[in-house]
């Protein structure tokens, strides 16, 4: 039984598959893009993504699934923060068994599966609303998230309509990804560093009248944290102007 | 005064409008523009009273040449004032979507010189927006009732979602607290919307506001009328604030700000749009709703003759007013039967809330349950450590 490390990549979990398929022994997967902290173990094996072996399993979900099909395991392998490697492998290997299974929702894998797509684009909304952009002295809005899921990607069309004549980037500090668009296309890549960001004049200003209005907003009598609490996670917090971040 | 100074006085002064909603408007972007609508709404944020902020909810003024006893605003208080012209709010809308901010604008105003002059300064925003910054998101505009039917038709055209405020519950109540407003001039700029609507095959959609628990209208006679407006598709949504200490003096009829009843309120407005009950049928047995029990289940408890239903036989109709069985999952019943009987299994699969529902059905010929006792017990048990003050302290468990 091993400990597998991957890089968190669509490529790196299907060449993963391609080993699984032959018979490796997987105890537990370690994503490498958000796992920084693991338990060491004895038995270690490091998966090289490589685009061939990737692009032949592609092929064969395609062929054997459909475009759909493939779309869920790609949606479903978003949910990265769920450790969920191992239902991914297991539902390729259902859909290579029999097609049947794979809309058999009294398998654990498929409900799984489907819970997982669930949750990824329940993150997506939630980020819809909290990202934040700030205007550089060049006009470029840029932002900040680092989201629970992995779904810078699914990020784009919704900006891309809502502001087409635009130049604007989205950075995901947890995975060091960032999503990029400009003159209509919109492209996810990987960054190393961020020079120093130089604001517009306007930027400051803005920022303050949105904390003015949020604060004042509120209705003094009928104050509930709680609510807030459970609507807006501590854990976006950081990201977001108008809770200090 | 610098504009930080007057979002914070014109921004304080909006709070008390509700409605903050930004669904239902597939607008396109604008070529060139910025902006578009997003079907299901988007909430930007949550303020410090749990509430979602998904629009920049504003004041254009606070001053105001009514005097109406229930507002913030009205002209005998002595309060800071403040105007921003139809560009500052332009470009505080913009340079607040183009940061993801909010979905859009929602503008209300004070009333100044006159209901046209105020709207005028609307319309001027509303086209810099769309026509100069081609801006295609979200825009709710207050229609200020005894507008010139020419301006709010303008208005209609421009916005996405335009509202009237019936202020209180009843005609009687708005002469005496707000003897400078009409009901009828509300009803009236409505119905223009309605037939701008019509005629232009356009669907803007339109809501109101009523303030709850200052005057002494029942609940019956609140629901009732929200009933009236949405069979005339005058109001698309009506929101109900419970009433709070602005002004001390309007005679409230309860201390406390009545939250539960306003949240109770709610309820039996989604049982009218949703559920298609009729305000008869729910206040059947009583003129005011249960505090302790929500409408949908106190109904059903009134009415537990047409109790139990058979899941494998009801019509859709009667399956949605099953306590615990909504839209969602009725028609996943309805879609299901096709393929055979359902047994209790089936159900916990299909997700199909059992707590409540299973009190009110008939499953293979049997009841599930003989009485109601435990469930409206454990309701009651629920709805105390909900919302008594010593279970709050004690924390409850």
């Amino acid at each position: 039984m091993y400990q597998v490390f991957y890089d968190g990549t669509f490529n790196g979990l299907l060449t993963l598959y391609d080993y699984f398929d032959k018979g490796l022994e997987i105890e537990t997967v370690v994503n490498r893009a958000i796992e920084k902290n693991f338990q060491p173990y004895i038995f270690q094996f490091e998966v090289e993504t490589d685009r061939d072996i990737a692009d032949s399993v592609t092929k064969k979900i395609l062929l054997i699934g459909g475009e759909e099909v493939l779309k869920k395991i790609y949606l479903a392998s978003l949910a990265d923060s769920d450790k969920n490697e191992i239902i991914i492998l297991d539902y390729i290997k259902l859909l290579f068994t029999d097609i049947e299974l794979v809309s058999n929702l009294s398998i654990e894998t498929v409900i799984e599966i489907e819970k997982c797509i669930k949750r990824v684009f329940f993150e997506r909304h939630k980020m819809l609303g909290f990202i934040r952009f700030s205007e550089l002295y060049d006009g470029t809005m840029v932002s900040f998230i680092s989201p629970k899921y992995n779904v810078l990607s699914l990020l784009g069309g919704h900006f891309k309509r809502r502001f087409p004549d635009i130049r604007w980037a989205i950075f995901d500090k947890k995975r060091g990804m960032v999503g990029y668009y400009f003159r209509y296309s919109f492209e996810v890549s990987y960054y190393e560093s961020i020079d120093e960001l130089e604001y517009s004049a306007n930027e400051n200003k803005v920022r303050d009248v949105w904390k003015v209005f949020f604060d004042s907003i509120a209705i003094k009598e009928r104050l509930s944290y709680e609510r807030q609490v459970s609507k807006v996670p501590l854990r976006v917090r950081e990201d977001m102007l108008e809770f200090g971040g | 005064m610098d504009i930080v100074q007057k979002v914070a006085i014109l921004s304080n002064a909006a709070k008390y409008d509700v409605s903050c909603s930004s669904s239902g408007s597939k607008r396109d972007s604008y070529p060139n523009g910025i902006g578009s609508g997003a079907l299901s709404g988007i909430c930007h944020t949550w303020s410090a009273d749990g509430r979602c902020v998904s629009l920049l909810k504003i004041l254009m003024t606070n001053y105001c040449i009514y005097d109406c006893k229930y507002c913030h605003n009205r002209k005998s208080n002595d309060i800071r004032r403040a105007f921003l012209t139809p560009k500052e709010i332009a470009d505080l809308t913009i340079e607040f979507y183009k940061r993801n901010y909010i979905e859009g604008l929602f503008l209300s105003s004070g009333i100044i010189k006159s209901p046209d002059y105020t709207m005028e300064l609307f319309l001027k925003t509303a086209e810099i927006l769309r026509y100069k910054y081609r801006y295609g998101g979200y825009l709710h505009m207050k229609i200020i009732p005894g507008a010139s039917k020419i301006l709010v038709e303008k208005i209609v055209k421009l916005a996405d979602r335009v509202s009237a405020n019936l202020e209180l519950p009843s005609e009687k109540s708005l002469s005496i607290y707000a003897p400078d407003k009409s009901r009828k001039e509300i009803i009236k700029s409505l119905d223009t919307v309605l037939k701008y609507n019509l005629s232009n095959e356009q669907n803007n959609s339109t809501s109101t506001q009523l303030i709850i628990g200052a005057t002494e209208e029942t609940d019956r006679e609140i629901i009732s009328q929200s009933e009236v407006f949405y069979k005339r598709s005058l109001l698309k949504r009506v929101y109900y604030s419970a009433y709070i200490h602005v002004n001390s003096d309007l005679p409230a009829l309860n201390t406390e700000p009545p939250l539960l009843r306003e949240h109770r309120l709610y309820q039996a407005d989604f049982l009218l749009r949703f559920y298609k009950f009729t305000s008869d049928e729910i206040f059947s047995k009583r003129n005011n709703l249960d505090e302790l029990l929500d409408p949908k289940l106190r109904w059903a408890l009134d009415n537990y003759h047409l109790f139990p239903v058979d899941i494998n036989k009801a019509d859709y109709s009667m399956l949605i007013r099953v306590p615990g069985i909504g839209p969602k999952s009725a028609k996943k019943i309805i879609a299901a039967r096709k393929f055979g009987y359902l047994g209790i299994e089936h159900l916990k699969k299909m997700g199909v809330q059992l707590k409540k529902s299973e009190y009110f059905m008939i499953l293979n010929g049997k009841k599930i349950r003989n009485s109601v006792g435990d469930l409206v017990e454990r309701e009651i048990m629920k709805f105390t450590k909900a919302n008594s003050p010593i279970f709050k302290i004690l924390g409850a468990d």
